[in-house]
């Protein structure tokens, strides 16, 4: 993404104006300063730069109070996961608890977003800046908002960038990411949900393809059989990206930095650790995510001394669905193929215990069947 | 033909009032606040951000020591 001139990043289009319901809120309504000095220095003093972040309710929410009022509890704003599942892995000794937790507030939850980063400018944490001149988005240009900041991993799986893998067949139908991901889901519905998949206007699968486990549908035996014993992205995700041993510090400047071991492009099919009634499935797509026993080593020792609590290997929907993929060309393509499964020997020998309830044993993969 | 006559009449001068009002929202604002006067002209932004730029050289957005996908 193509960083704006510093200029360009506060630039205002006079055409706001003409927008009937913002463009009739003076500017220092939400965002404060003086109006009437024509002196910049003096006019920016007390200038809120994003009079939506953290607290959009007498801002965004005195006209849009249905959607602002969730927004403790929206994701995009909170990042809840992120504090829950550090939570969980980091000591339960109060000083080291905090000093994880300051960490976590500088680095991990310097990715937020609010109503304005998503509806008015870029987000923060991709350089900022206003979309198109102040005028206002009601659906997010998928690029410059969505893409800024899922951008390793779902940016690179949706428009086929890693190396040797093809786009999302969804990205070739011209599927923007609102297509799946609807407001509510974004905006959040006032439920302090644990993690992404809970969500309850999160994207289903079966939202479109309400069909598919009808006897009369293409290909219902292999759905059929399959049905709530593996996730759709087993039989229909290609190779994603896996990251490995996060560290984060600050330079002599101050300025933060986060530094991963390594990168993969692989697929692995494990066992599900998020199993519910909404996501009964046996077998998942795992992902491993940065997390490492010394992320935040840099703040403390052995901050996360209760790693082992979750696991690095995650369920995942990487988003590179394609109809066909190497695993669905024949049964025995999956089955039997323990190349495709998390095994203990994939696994490096400090997350094995973290991992343990996610490894696929020999005895669980699927036999080949004999046609 | 009178009732013709007003009809027209009556609609030029909505029209009119109409594209003045149009100007007026983007004169007024412009009149009444100095950020909008400010921030819709790109010559004084630009300006006004290499001031800036002088003064106060602003630290890189990302440390040199981030490395690896986050």
């Amino acid at each position: 993404m193509e960083p704006l001139a510093p200029h360009e990043r506060v630039f205002v289009d006079s055409f706001f104006t003409e927008d009937e319901n913002h463009g009739k809120i003076g500017c220092h309504e939400c965002h404060g300063g003086d109006p009437e000095d024509a002196d910049w220095k003096t006019a920016h003093k007390g200038v809120i730069k994003d009079p939506s972040f953290p607290d959009p309710s007498n801002t965004c929410g005195s006209c849009h109070d249905d959607i602002a009022r969730h927004y403790k509890n929206s994701l995009h704003i909170n990042l809840g996961p992120f504090k829950k599942t550090i939570d969980k892995r980091s000591s339960v000794d109060e000083i080291v608890h905090s000093k994880v937790d300051d960490a976590r507030k500088s680095h991990c939850n310097s990715c937020h977003s609010s109503c304005g980063q998503c509806h008015i400018s870029r987000p923060e944490s991709v350089g900022g800046g206003l979309l198109d001149g102040h005028l206002f988005q009601k659906k997010p240009p998928m690029n410059l908002v969505c893409t800024a900041c899922h951008g390793s991993r779902i940016k690179n799986e949706y428009f086929g960038k890693n190396k040797g893998m093809p786009p999302d067949i969804h990205k070739e139908k011209y599927f923007k990411c609102s297509k799946c991901h609807k407001a509510d889901e974004m905006h959040g519905d006032g439920k302090d949900y644990a993690n992404r998949y809970e969500v309850e206007n999160g994207p289903k699968c079966l939202n479109c393809h309400a069909n598919i486990y009808d006897s009369k549908s293409i290909n219902a035996e292999p759905h059929i059989l399959h049905r709530n014993r593996v996730s759709c992205h087993v039989c229909h995700s290609v190779k994603y990206k896996n990251c490995y041993g996060c560290h984060v510090g600050k330079d002599k400047q101050g300025i933060t930095f986060f530094k991963t071991k390594r990168s993969t492009i692989d697929f692995k099919i494990g066992l599900n650790s998020l199993k519910s009634k909404k996501r009964p499935e046996k077998f998942v797509v795992v992902r491993h995510i940065p997390v490492d026993q010394g992320t935040f080593a840099y703040y403390v020792d052995n901050g996360l001394s209760n790693f082992d609590e979750l696991p690095t290997w995650k369920p995942a929907t990487p988003h590179n669905i394609r109809r066909k993929t190497p695993q669905n060309k024949t049964c025995n393509s999956c089955h039997g193929n323990t190349d495709l499964f998390l095994l203990e020997k994939d696994v490096e020998t400090n997350y094995k215990n973290a991992n343990k309830n996610v490894i696929v044993s020999p005895e669980m993969i699927p036999k080949k069947i004999d046609k | 033909m009178k009732l013709a006559k007003i009809t027209i009449i009556i609609s030029l001068v909505l029209v009119f009032l109409f594209l003045c009002n149009a100007n007026c929202d983007v004169q007024c604002a412009e009149n009444e606040s100095q950020c909008f006067k400010c921030h819709t002209s790109a010559r004084n932004l630009i300006k006004i951000t290499r001031e800036i730029a002088k003064t106060s050289p602003s630290k890189p957005a990302i440390s040199s020591e981030t490395s690896g996908e986050g």
